[in-house]
C-alpha cells in the first residue's frame, strides 16, 4: 500500500467483482488508520504552541513569574483571566470594534473584486491583462511606504480618527489581490453558459449574478475566510489610522496590554484565545462551502 | 504594458515640480505656533504609553480630577512601542492630543527644540523640584515643557536566599563585589544574569553604570552628547573593569528572552541582576520579601557619584487647542496631592514621587533608592533618554558582540564610534 | 483542458460589443483601487527623495537615499536574508501548504477539525505565539529540552542567539503560521477541478502518481499562480514575527528588509530613507512577480 494511494482513495474496488471482499476491506480500515494518523501527528505539531497560549491563559500570574512562560503549571489553573480580559482589558469593545471593521471590508472587497474580476475575465475589454496587474501591482507596494500619506490625507479630509478610514484603506489595500484570485477562477467557467443565456437576453448582470458567481462558490468561501481573518487580525493600519483606545480592534487592544516591562500574559493569552474564536467560527463555516467543483459538470 | 509606460512617463515628468509641492505638504513642524488665548470646548485628550499599575494609577488620578470639576480629561491608552513610533505623528497632526506622558532627558529636549511642546514655564513658577529636575524638564533655551510626577531607581537585584546558601555577602566596594560573585560561581550559580535576546537595552545598564563608576556623571553625559568618542581611552578603561567581571554573565545571555532571564533569576539559577525598579513586577509576588537590591559598587572612591534616575511624567502638545485646561492639568498632576494619589493608587511602591512635599510613606525599597539618590553627585537617566533611540541601537549591537566576545573589544569601540558618527550625521 | 477564453474577434464582428456596463464594472474598483492604493503609494515614493525625521521641515536630496542604499552594509545584508526568507519561507509554503492540501482534500470524517488546526496559527495574534515561540527557543526551552531527553545534546543551540540559526528558527515559525493559509487556497482551487476528469483518467487506469502529475497539477496552475504571488507579498511583508522574537538580531542576522525599514522609521527617525527601502521593496516584488506573471499569460494564448 503506497502512500500515494492514500492521497486519492479509489471508488471503486480495485480487485473482484464483489466489492465487499475481505482485501478491500483490509484496504480500506489500513488507508483509514494511516490518513488519522498521519494527520493526527501532522495535527500535534501544529496544535502544539496554541495548546501553549491555552494552557497560558489558565494560569495565574504568580506562577507565570515562578516558573516561566512555556514550563508546566505549577500552582492551580485559574478561570479569572477570561473574565478579566473581557470586561476590564476591553475585549468585548474590541471585538466589537473589529466586526464593524472587518465585515463592511469583506463585504465591498469581494463585491467590488467579483465585479472587476467578471469584467476582466468574461469580456474582451482592451488592456484587461494591463488593468490586472496594475492592480494586483497595488498589493506588491509595502504598506510601509503609504502609512504617513495616509495619515495626512484622511486628517487633511477631517475623517481621521474614524472607522471610516479604515473601512476605506482596507477595502482598496484588498482588491487588486482579490480580483486577481477570483480572475483566475472565473477564467476557467465554459463560455457556453455565458453564450447560452446573452442568447436568451440575459444582460451582464445577470450573467453574474445568476451563472458566474454561484459556480465561484468554493473561491469566494476561501476568500472570505482569508480576507476575515486577515482584517479581523489587523494591526498596522488600526494602529496607524486610530488613536483613541476604544475605537482598537483586538489585535491593537491585546497589543495594548503589553507594559514596558512587564506584561500580564496569561490576560494577554486569554484575551488572544477571546480574539481567535470568531476567525475559527468563520473558517469552520465556510470551509464546508469549499466543496463547490461539482456544479462544473452541470456542462456535460 | 503601454498604461504602465504612460504612468511611469508622466510620474517622473510631474517629479520635480510635486516634490517641492509635497515637502510643503510634509513639511510641517518648525514653525512656531501661537497657542490661542481661548480654550476650545470638549474634554482634554491624554495619550498614555502606560500599562498594568502606571495605567490603573493614572485613571485614578484623572477621574479625580475630572470629579473636582475644573474640567475633564480622557485618558487614551496604546501600546509603549506603538507610543514611541507615532508620537512624532501625533505632534505634528493638524488635531494632536493634548497632553502626553513622556520622560525627561535629550528626547524630550530634541522635541522642544522643532517646537512641538507647550511653553509651561507658568506652571513652574511656584514649583519645589530641584534644580536637577528643572534642568531636565527644559528645552535648550530654558524654557520648562514638561512636569515631572516620578522617577525611580536601578540597582542590582538579588535573591536573599540564593546569597545565604552561596555564603555570598552583599558588596559596597568593587573588591567585595568579585569575591560575592566567586561565591556564587563556587556554589553553581550563575553569578550575572541578564537576556539579550529580546532586550537587548539590558546591557547598557552595566554600560551606563561602569562608565558611572569609572568616569563619573559628566564624562557619561559628554559621551552621549556626542562631545566624547567610544574608542577613547576612557571608554576602554570601562571595557578593562568589565572584563574583570565579564566571566560572572550567563553565557547564554546572546540567545535568552527577556522573560526567561528573569525566570532564571527567580528560580536561583542566576544570582543578580541588574536592573530598575520595573523588575519587581516580574517577581511572584509571595517571594517578594526575598528579594532586595544594593546599589552598584563603588569602584573609585575619588570618582564623583552619578546614579540613574530615569524620570517620567507628562508634556503637552504646542498645537493644543486648550492651553489653559493643558496647564491646569499639568499643575496638578505636579501637586503633592496628585503625586500622593498616583503612588497610592499604583501600590507597587517602584516609583518615588518627583515633588518632595508628597506626603506619603514610601514603600522600604522606595525609601533606600530615594535615600540613595538623593546622594548622588550627579543624576542621568538611561543611555536611549540621554541620547536617542538610534544612538541606542548602536550600544545594543556592540554591546551584545561585547558579552558573546565576538571580536577584540578595540575593534568593537571603533566600529561603535563609527556607527555613532552615522547616527550623528543622519540627525 | 484548455482555458477558455472571452469570445474571440470573429464574434466582435458578429455584433456582440462589450456592453458599457461591464466598463463600468471594471473602473469603479480600479478607481477605488487608485484613490486608495496608488495615489497614497505616489506620495509614499515622492517621500523616499527627502530627508525627514518626522519632527521638522522635510529637506529634498534627490537621489541621496538610493545612492546611499548601495553602500549600506546593513541594507545589503538585509536584502541577502530577505532573499532567503523568500526562498525557504515560499518554498516550504507552498510544498507543505500543498501537500497537506492534499491530504486533507476529501471530505471523510474529522477532516474539518484538521483543517481547522492548522489554520489555527493564522488567527491566534502573533503577540502571544511569538512568546510561545521564543520559549520554545530558549537555552533550556521546550526544543533544547526535547533534544537533551532524545540524547542529542551536541544538536542544542542558542538558537535565537546563533547568528547562524536565527533567521532559520523564525522561519518555522513562520511557516507554522503561513502554511494553513495557503492550505486553504489549494483545498480551494482542488474542489474546483472538474471530478469527471479524474474520474477519466482513474477509468483509463492512470496510477495516482500520474494523475497528480497529468490531471492535478495542470489544474492548479491558476492556484499557483495565485499562491506564488501571495507567498511572494507574504515573504516580503513579514515583519511581525521577525520583530517579536529578535528584531532583526543576533548582529543583524535576521534583518530582513521589512523590519530594516522600521527600524529606520521609528528608530533611526530616517522616514526619507526608509521610504526609498519601502521603493527598492516594491521593485523587487514587481521583478519577481511580473515576469512569471508575463509569462503564465501569454502561455495561455489571450489576446
Amino acid at each position: 500500500m503506497t502512500t500515494t494511494q492514500i492521497l486519492n482513495p479509489p471508488l471503486s474496488a480495485p480487485s473482484g467483482s464483489n466489492p465487499r471482499n475481505r482485501r478491500w476491506r483490509m484496504r480500506r480500515h489500513a488507508n483509514t488508520l494511516i490518513f488519522h494518523s498521519s494527520s493526527i501527528v501532522i495535527s500535534a505539531f501544529w496544535f502544539f504552541p496554541i495548546a501553549l497560549v491555552i494552557l497560558t491563559s489558565f494560569r495565574s500570574l504568580g506562577d507565570i513569574f515562578q516558573n516561566g512562560v512555556g514550563s508546566i503549571p505549577g500552582s492551580g489553573l485559574v478561570i479569572t483571566n477570561y473574565a478579566d480580559a473581557w470586561t476590564e482589558a476591553g475585549m468585548f469593545q474590541a471585538m466589537m470594534n473589529s466586526f464593524i471593521i472587518t465585515i463592511p471590508v469583506v463585504l465591498l472587497s469581494l463585491g467590488l473584486s467579483s465585479f472587476a474580476a467578471f469584467a476582466l475575465s468574461r469580456y474582451r475589454i482592451r488592456f484587461r491583462r494591463t488593468l490586472l496587474l496594475a492592480m494586483l501591482a497595488g498589493n506588491l507596494l509595502p504598506v510601509q511606504l503609504m502609512l504617513i500619506p495616509y495619515v495626512r490625507i484622511s486628517e487633511g479630509l477631517g475623517i481621521f480618527d474614524r472607522f471610516v478610514t479604515v473601512i476605506a484603506v482596507q477595502t482598496a489595500l484588498g482588491l487588486g489581490f482579490y480580483t486577481f484570485v477570483l480572475y483566475g477562477f472565473m477564467r476557467a467557467i465554459p463560455f457556453e453558459l455565458q453564450d447560452a443565456a446573452s442568447i436568451d437576453g440575459a444582460g451582464p448582470l445577470r450573467i453574474f449574478f445568476q451563472i458566474v458567481l454561484p459556480l465561484c462558490r468554493p473561491a469566494l468561501a476561501a476568500l472570505g475566510a482569508l480576507a476575515f481573518t486577515w482584517i479581523f487580525n489587523d494591526l498596522l493600519m488600526s494602529i496607524t489610522l486610530l488613536r483613541t483606545d476604544d475605537k482598537f480592534p483586538v489585535t491593537a487592544a491585546i497589543v495594548s496590554l503589553q507594559g514596558e516591562f512587564s506584561a500580564q500574559w496569561n490576560l494577554i493569552a486569554a484575551a488572544t484565545v477571546i480574539a481567535a474564536i470568531p476567525c475559527v467560527i468563520v473558517f469552520l463555516i465556510f470551509q464546508r462551502s469549499f466543496i463547490g467543483g461539482l456544479a462544473l459538470g452541470a456542462v456535460k | 504594458m503601454t498604461f504602465r509606460k504612460r504612468r511611469f512617463t508622466l510620474g517622473t515628468g510631474l517629479l520635480a515640480a510635486v516634490s517641492l509641492s509635497l515637502t510643503g505638504c510634509l513639511g510641517t513642524g518648525g514653525s512656531p505656533v501661537t497657542p490661542p488665548a481661548e480654550d476650545a470646548d470638549g474634554p482634554l485628550s491624554l495619550q498614555s504609553r502606560l500599562a498594568d499599575g502606571d495605567e490603573a494609577a493614572l485613571q485614578t488620578v484623572v477621574d479625580t480630577f475630572n470629579s473636582q470639576g475644573g474640567g475633564q480629561v480622557e485618558l487614551n491608552t496604546v501600546n509603549n512601542e506603538t507610543f514611541r513610533a507615532q508620537l512624532p505623528s501625533y505632534l505634528t497632526s493638524s488635531n494632536p492630543p493634548d497632553v502626553y506622558t513622556y520622560y525627561g532627558g535629550a528626547n524630550l529636549r530634541d522635541l522642544a527644540d522643532e517646537g512641538l511642546l507647550l511653553d509651561i514655564s507658568d506652571v513652574w513658577k511656584d514649583a519645589p523640584f530641584s534644580d536637577g529636575l528643572r534642568a531636565l524638564s527644559q528645552d535648550s533655551s530654558g524654557n520648562e515643557v514638561f512636569v515631572p510626577t516620578s522617577y525611580y531607581w536601578l540597582g542590582v537585584y538579588y535573591k536573599k536566599s540564593v546569597w545565604e546558601a552561596s555564603g555570598a555577602e552583599v558588596p559596597t566596594t568593587w573588591d567585595e563585589f568579585l569575591v560575592a560573585n566567586k561565591a556564587l560561581e563556587a556554589n553553581g550559580v550563575v553569578p550575572i544574569g541578564i537576556g539579550v535576546s529580546d532586550a537587548p537595552w539590558l546591557a547598557s545598564a552595566w554600560f551606563d553604570y561602569l562608565n558611572l563608576r569609572v568616569n563619573g556623571p559628566q564624562f557619561h553625559i559628554d559621551l552621549l552628547a556626542g562631545e566624547d568618542s567610544f574608542d577613547s581611552p576612557e571608554v576602554e578603561a570601562v571595557f578593562d573593569k568589565w572584563d574583570e567581571i565579564q566571566p560572572y554573565f550567563d553565557t547564554s545571555a546572546s540567545g535568552l528572552s527577556f522573560p526567561q532571564a528573569v525566570t532564571d533569576f527567580t528560580q536561583g539559577r542566576t544570582g543578580m541582576f541588574l536592573a530598575g525598579s520595573w523588575l519587581q513586577f516580574n517577581l511572584p509576588a509571595e517571594e517578594l520579601d526575598d528579594y532586595d537590591y544594593f546599589q552598584f559598587p563603588i569602584i573609585d572612591d575619588s570618582v564623583p557619584l552619578g546614579e540613574e534616575a530615569p524620570t517620567d511624567g507628562f508634556m503637552a502638545s504646542a498645537r493644543t487647542d486648550q492651553p489653559n485646561l493643558a496647564k491646569e492639568f499639568l499643575a496638578y498632576l505636579a501637586s503633592p496631592e496628585a503625586q500622593k494619589v498616583m503612588y497610592e493608587a499604583n501600590g507597587s511602591g517602584t516609583l518615588i514621587p518627583a515633588n518632595p512635599n508628597t506626603e506619603t510613606d514610601l514603600a522600604p525599597a522606595a525609601s533606600k533608592g530615594q535615600a540613595i539618590l538623593e546622594k548622588a553627585d550627579g543624576l542621568t537617566q538611561f543611555f536611549n533618554r540621554d541620547s536617542s533611540d538610534a544612538l541606542q541601537s548602536t550600544a545594543d549591537q556592540a554591546l551584545t558582540q561585547y558579552l558573546v566576545k565576538s571580536k577584540a573589544t578595540p575593534l568593537i569601540l571603533s566600529e561603535w564610534q563609527a556607527e555613532a558618527e552615522k547616527v550623528r550625521a543622519a540627525e | 483542458m484548455t482555458v477558455h477564453s472571452p469570445p474571440a474577434k470573429s464574434d466582435r464582428r458578429r455584433g456582440i460589443a462589450t456592453p458599457p456596463v461591464v466598463f463600468a464594472l471594471v473602473l469603479v474598483p480600479f478607481l477605488v483601487e487608485t484613490v486608495g492604493v496608488f495615489y497614497p503609494a505616489f506620495q509614499g515614493v515622492l517621500l523616499s527623495f527627502v530627508k525627514w525625521n518626522g519632527l521638522s521641515a522635510a529637506e529634498p536630496i534627490g537621489l541621496a537615499n538610493y545612492v546611499q542604499l548601495t553602500t549600506d552594509a546593513v541594507f545589503i545584508g538585509a536584502l541577502r536574508n530577505t532573499a532567503i526568507w523568500m526562498v525557504l519561507f515560499g518554498g516550504f509554503s507552498f510544498l507543505g501548504g500543498l501537500a497537506i492540501a492534499l491530504l486533507f482534500q476529501a471530505e471523510r470524517r474529522g477532516v474539518g477539525i484538521y483543517r481547522t488546526v492548522v489554520f489555527l496559527p493564522m488567527v491566534f495574534s502573533l503577540v502571544v505565539t511569538a512568546l510561545i515561540w521564543n520559549a520554545v527557543y530558549q537555552p533550556t526551552g521546550i526544543l533544547n529540552e526535547t533534544l537533551r531527553a532524545l540524547g542529542l545534546d551536541s544538536w542544542t543551540r542558542l538558537w535565537l542567539g546563533d547568528p547562524n540559526t536565527a533567521l532559520y528558527a523564525i522561519i518555522v515559525a513562520a511557516l507554522w503560521r503561513q502554511i494553513g493559509y495557503v492550505m486553504v487556497l489549494f483545498l480551494a482551487g482542488l474542489k474546483a477541478i472538474d471530478p469527471t476528469l479524474m474520474e477519466a483518467a482513474r477509468v483509463d487506469g492512470a496510477s495516482v502518481w500520474q494523475r497528480f502529475r497529468y490531471v492535478t497539477l495542470p489544474q492548479l496552475r491558476s492556484v499557483n499562480l495565485v499562491v506564488i504571488s501571495i507567498l511572494v507579498i507574504e515573504a516580503l511583508r513579514s515583519f511581525d514575527i521577525v520583530y517579536a522574537m529578535t528584531n532583526g538580531g543576533p548582529f543583524r542576522s535576521s534583518e530582513l528588509l521589512s523590519t530594516y525599514m522600521y527600524s529606520t522609521a521609528f528608530t533611526g527617525r530616517q522616514l526619507g530613507y526608509s521610504s526609498a527601502i519601502a521603493v527598492v521593496i516594491f521593485v523587487l516584488a514587481l521583478g519577481v512577480i511580473i515576469s512569471y506573471l508575463v509569462r503564465a499569460f501569454s502561455e495561455s494564448k489571450e489576446d
